[in-house]
This record gives structure tokens, C-alpha cells and sequence, in this order.
């Protein structure tokens, strides 16, 4: 953290609201308001993996979809660079498109089937008429596939002819084709087998070194986000409820959710024997207003000021942040 | 307790299509006993599930076929049955645990009705006896209100709620032997253990057998006591748990082992991979099925399958470089990256 400090974050999140319509069946009736996303504040620096994990639901895919806009934000700000993104316009939005990519969750259908793999990997490249000769063309398509671990002999062929884990690498390849800063990866490894997650992982860690990237890596699994991360971002209903470095998330959890959410995985070994932490019921529904904490109706800590205040994000001292009343 | 409940030796379980013969499961055996759990884990397309649909019988017509083997259940023959026969076995005496919750349920009918039609099947009981049943059985597995869940459509219902009802109705006619294949993927973290907790409750109180398919080692090491690794079809180790924990021998299992990142493990190291990707299920059977990815692999290798071997008490693993007098040491060749 104290490198953060002296470091200015490339990327500032302020206070980030996505809320979705949902339309009543009754005729006349107002419509409810699902909060996928409350109040969220992030920093990204330069050359980190920011890791954001979470249940189902609890709105981290949003927060990925919302930043490249591909969700309109109710409210709040992204800044890039000094620049809110979501006023750009004309070519310095293109430019900033450029510079932020995203890797998606399913490696199946986030390729078009009916383009060959050098199709896929160059039309970036056309769009923003990055290189427009087509023998130079070419040549960048087999640069980058030769980075992600594929070669000249898979260039001609469709998505259907490749397993899940090149199908990932040429997604990878088709973010990486505009050089970008930052590439936000939404669940890269979680449709893939643990052989080839390990080969996924590798090669997005060496990447990073290579070409100084900035991730924003969102996952539901602990280990993976362990393995990739600097920093790690809690969420819990739309709300980031911790964030910290990622070996304290091990060592020292704070938030209740945090405790219990690292109590449910899974033993390591055999021989571990696990104490668990288990949250009564399940998720509250994101519909209708939010009073109190999120965490309120089941966490084991729960007190009166919990059921009235929303607990703000607040820093422990040392970097480690926390949205929880008993550390305030 | 050590009473054998289900022997399976030398499952051969072939999909005839249009492109070839994919052998799905290519020489499984394995034994279960009265109370056990046994772990089957593996990568896609090594066979997990087909091996446990083929214990029930239940592979698309035409182009799925059981070719060899033999499955004894308390000494009677499965793959013996007549139709009727399977009709009343499965679901009594065996019942499974798919994998999505949200599709093994029917959507049309309330929860109530599904159950009740269940039990009803299996047991000469009213209609109004079996909906008691079915209130006890989604209270045995935690479900609030049941009488008021009764009257509910799956969808109404989370993933996690979905997956207790299917426990529930599975555990209905007390069954002597339960599948769960993948049962907790579909779900998050925090609702995979409560339904992990619940089903070693159920198994621990009704001594049932449990035969649980899964590709997340840390469920394995929480539920089972013994564990079978497949790979392209065949079993390449079983062991007990602990055994399989701190003594594995084949270098698949090492690398399936090694490439699972760990909370424990310092964070942006560089995880040990298994190169390459599994075969073509069309081509295998002639020789060792991992010596393409193997970086143990010698000529033998290339030349024979190797058999499934009892190295030590308990711990059968199919490797030619196991078998002899001098064993291979666990990373005793590097894994390159990528």
C-alpha cells in the first residue's frame, strides 16, 4: 500500500450507481428499482490486478459492464486518466475504448461463430483503422497469436474447431490486439477445467509483466482471485464491503461476510478440518430499498445501528478497508 | 460396515456417432461399500458422468451402449434388468443428484406435486400419507414452511432451495445408494457448503453409500472417503482420501493436484500446468492415454495400456513407471509453463 500511496491511480471509480427498471406487471403500476450496483468507490493503479469476488448476484459482473459502458451508470463516475469516461465523446472516446478491453466469462459465446480465428483477432484492428494494410494486417494477428500461445496453423480455422481454453487465449488476443492499459477479465476461467485454468492463469500473469497491463479481474473463485490479484475488492449487493491486500484477505478478514465467505470454501486438504461460519438464510433481493447494512439480516454480529445505517467504507488504518460498524 | 454394496469391474461404456466409436468409459472398475463415499474426480469428457449413468442405466438410446462389464448392486446384476425391473430400482434403491438444480425440476409442476407423484411410484402409500412425506423430507433438509413450499413452482425457488428439494425427494424413499453428480457446481460458495453439510448429515444418519462426481478437489477432500481419479475414460489412481492427499502416484493426479491455485500459496506465482489437452476419446485405447502430456513418458508408454495396479493396500494406480521397483518422485521433472 505504500507504494500505492505515491503512485496516482489510473483508473478513480466515484461513487457508482447502476440501477435497473423493472417493469410491473399491473398496468399503471410504478415500475421497482433493482440496486445492482449502490455507492461504489474503487482505485486502480497502474500495472495492478485489482480482483473483485462475490456470490452470484451480488453485482460485480455490472460493475465490469458498467465501466466499458456497455451499461448506462445511473449515477456516479469513472475516471481514466484524469477523464470522466462517461462524457467523452468523438475521438477521445475511441481512444479510450482502445485503451480499455474486456475479456469475457464464456469462451463459447463471446467468439462469432462463423468468423475464422484471424477474422476475429483483426477486426479490432480495422475498426479503428489501426493498421490498414492487410499483409501488415496479417502479420500483427500472427504476432499476437503466437503471444497467447497459438500458431500459424490455427489462423484459418472457426471457434468450433478450438477447445475452451483456446477460445480464451484467442479472446485474450483480440483484447490485446489494440495494446491496451487495461483489460477487465469477467469470469476468464470459471467455464474452464482446472488443467487448462492453470495455463489461462499463467499466461495472463505473463502478459502483465510483458506489457505492464492493468487488470480488473472479476471471479467467484477465491483461489483463483488469490492467485492473480494485488488487491482484492469484497462485494456483497451491490456494495464493496471490503478491500484489501491479497494476502491479508487470508490472514486477517474483517468484514463478517469476508469471515464467512472464506469459511465455506472448501478445505485444502484432508486433514484440515474447517471451522465454519455459517450466515443464516439467503441473499436478500437487490429489489426496493436498501435500509441498514446488506449484511444485516445475516450476519452474526448484527446490531440495532446495523438495521438503520448503511456502514460506509471506511480505512482501518493500514490500507485495509472495511464497511462494517464494529471496526468503525 | 465393510459390506460390499457396489461392485463395478471392467465398465465399457461406447457412444456409437456418426464420426466414430468415442469411448466414454473404456475399463472402470471400482467397489463401494455400506456407508461409504466415494469421490470420482476428473476433467470434462473423462467419463464421470457417463460411468455413473451407466450404473442407472440412463444413456440416450441407439448411440450410447454399455459393450462390456458387469455392475452388481447387493449381488444382482444391473445391466441384467428388464425394463420394468430399472423402473422400480431406480430412484428406490438408487437415487441421483444431477448437476443444475433449476432443470431437474419440472417447470410446470408445483414442487408438492412432483414430490408426491414420486413417492407414490416407489411406495404403496395414499396420496395424502406421501404428502406428509414429502412436508417431513423438505423439513429434514431445512426448507422453511414447508407446507407453503409445497404449493411453489421451481422457479419461485434459488438455486440453492432447488438443489434441497432434489436432495429431499431423493432421500424420500431412503435409498441405499445416492449419485450426486456435481451437485454443488451450479451453486455459490456459501449455499455449496450448507448443502455439502446437509448431505453428509443425511448419509451419516441413514448409512447410505454415496457416489459423488466432481471436479473441485477441496469438495473431495471435505466429503469423501475414498477417491477415484479418471482421465480419458479409465481410472488412473484410486486411493482412500488421505492416502491420495499425501501419496499420489500418477503424474496426472500430480498435475491435476499442482495446478489448483491454493488461498495458501503466495499470490502472482507461476502455477504448475499440465501441457497440451486431454485426447480424443475416439483415438484412445492403445496406449497409455497421458503420454502425449506426460513428462515422465517413456517407449512403453507409447506402446500398451498400462493396467490398473494394487501397488499398496488399497491404492490401485494404472502407470507402467508405478508398477516396477523404481518409482517415480513426485516433481522430480518440472512442468514447463504453458
Amino acid at each position: 500500500m505504500t507504494q500505492n500511496e505515491t503512485r496516482e491511480p489510473i483508473m478513480k471509480i466515484r461513487h457508482l450507481t447502476k440501477e435497473f427498471k423493472i417493469k410491473s406487471k399491473k398496468l399503471g403500476a410504478k415500475p421497482q428499482i433493482l440496486h445492482a450496483l449502490s455507492d461504489v468507490s474503487l482505485d486502480v493503479y497502474e500495472g495492478e490486478t485489482l480482483g473483485i469476488i462475490g456470490e452470484s448476484g451480488c453485482g460485480k459482473s455490472t460493475l465490469g459492464r458498467t465501466i466499458i459502458q456497455l451499461h448506462k451508470a445511473t449515477s456516479g463516475s469513472v475516471e481514466y486518466q484524469g477523464k470522466d469516461l462517461f462524457t467523452l465523446a468523438g475521438p477521445e472516446r475511441q481512444a479510450m475504448k482502445r485503451d480499455i478491453q474486456m475479456v469475457f466469462q464464456d469462451p463459447y459465446s463471446s467468439l462469432d461463430p462463423r468468423n475464422t480465428c484471424e477474422t476475429i483477432i483483426a477486426e479490432p484492428l480495422k475498426i479503428h483503422q489501426i493498421i490498414t494494410d492487410k499483409k501488415e494486417r496479417q502479420d500483427r494477428v500472427l504476432q499476437l497469436m503466437r503471444e497467447v500461445g497459438l500458431d500459424i496453423q490455427h489462423m484459418n480455422r472457426y471457434p468450433h474447431e478450438f477447445s475452451g481454453g483456446q477460445r480464451q487465449r484467442i479472446n485474450v488476443a483480440r483484447a490485446l490486439s489494440l495494446n491496451p492499459k487495461i483489460i477487465i477479465c469477467d469470469e476468464p476461467v470459471s467455464a474452464l477445467d482446472v488443467s487448462i485454468q492453470a495455463q489461462v492463469l499463467n499466461l495472463f500473469n505473463r502478459l502483465q509483466r510483458e506489457h505492464n497491463l492493468t487488470y480488473i479481474f472479476i471471479s467467484h473463485d477465491l483461489g483463483v482471485i488469490k492467485h492473480v490479484s494485488d488487491r482484492i475488492a469484497i462485494m456483497y449487493l451491490g456494495r464493496v464491503v471490503e478491500l484489501c491486500e491479497a494476502s491479508q484477505i487470508y490472514t486477517n478478514p474483517l468484514h463478517p461476510y469476508t469471515q464467512a465467505l472464506l469459511s465455506a470454501i472448501p478445505p485444502e486438504s484432508p486433514f484440515e478440518k474447517k471451522e465454519r461460519i455459517v450466515l443464516k438464510g439467503e441473499i436478500p433481493s437487490p429489489i426496493g430499498d436498501q435500509v441498514g447494512c446488506p449484511l444485516a439480516g445475516r450476519c452474526p454480529h448484527c446490531t440495532e445501528r446495523c438495521t438503520k445505517e448503511i456502514p460506509e467504507l471506511k480505512d482501518t488504518g493500514d490500507g485495509h478497508q472495511v464497511a462494517c460498524f464494529l471496526y468503525h | 460396515m465393510s459390506e460390499t454394496l457396489l461392485r463395478v469391474s471392467g465398465l465399457k461404456t461406447y457412444f456409437y456417432t456418426a464420426s466414430g466409436v468415442s469411448k466414454a468409459v473404456d475399463g472402470v472398475s471400482f467397489e463401494l461399500n455400506r456407508g461409504e463415499v466415494l469421490g470420482i474426480v476428473g476433467e470434462s469428457g473423462s467419463g464421470k458422468s457417463v460411468t455413473s449413468n451407466s450404473l442407472i442405466r440412463l444413456l440416450p438410446p441407439r448411440t450410447g451402449r454399455i459393450v462390456d462389464g458387469e455392475i452388481l448392486f447387493e449381488g444382482r446384476n444391473i445391466l441384467t434388468m428388464s425394463h420394468k425391473e430399472l423402473l422400480e430400482f431406480r430412484g428406490k434403491e438408487i437415487a441421483t443428484i444431477f448437476q443444475d438444480p433449476m432443470t431437474s425440476l419440472d417447470p410446470v409442476f408445483k414442487i408438492g406435486k412432483q414430490m408426491v407423484e414420486m413417492i407414490c411410484a416407489h411406495q404403496k402409500v395414499s396420496k395424502k400419507e406421501a404428502r406428509e412425506m414429502a412436508i417431513h423430507a423438505l423439513k429434514r433438509v431445512g426448507i422453511p414452511e414447508p407446507e407453503k413450499r409445497m404449493e411453489a413452482y421451481p422457479y419461485e425457488l434459488s438455486g440453492g432451495m432447488c438443489q434441497r428439494v432434489i436432495i429431499a425427494m431423493a432421500v424420500c424413499c431412503k435409498p441405499k445408494f445416492i449419485i450426486a453428480d456435481e451437485p454443488t457446481t451450479a451453486l455459490d460458495v456459501t449455499v455449496q457448503a450448507q448443502v455439502l453439510d446437509l448431505l453428509k448429515d443425511l448419509q451419516k444418519e441413514m448409512n447410505t453409500s454415496i457416489l459423488l462426481i466432481t471436479h473441485n478437489l477441496g469438495v473431495v477432500w471435505e466429503m469423501c472417503d475414498k477417491v477415484m481419479v479418471m482421465y480419458a475414460g479409465n481410472t488412473v489412481e484410486s486411493a482412500d482420501t488421505k492416502t491420495l492427499y499425501s501419496n499420489p502416484l500418477h503424474p496426472y493426479t500430480w498435475g491435476l493436484l499442482d495446478s489448483i491455485p491454493r488461498l495458501s500459496d503466495e499470490t502472482k506465482g507461476e502455477l504448475r500446468t499440465i501441457p497440451g489437452t486431454p485426447p480424443d476419446l475416439r483415438l484412445t485405447g492403445k496406449c497409455c492415454n497421458f503420454y502425449n502430456r506426460c513428462p515422465y513418458v517413456t517407449d512403453k508408454c507409447c506402446e500398451s495400456v498400462p493396467p490398473l495396479v494394487e501397488v499398496e493396500p488399497g491404492h490401485f494406480v494404472a502407470c507402467h513407471r508405478q508398477n516396477g521397483e523404481e518409482r517415480l518422485v513426485r516433481g522430480e521433472v518440472t512442468h514447463d509453463a504453458e
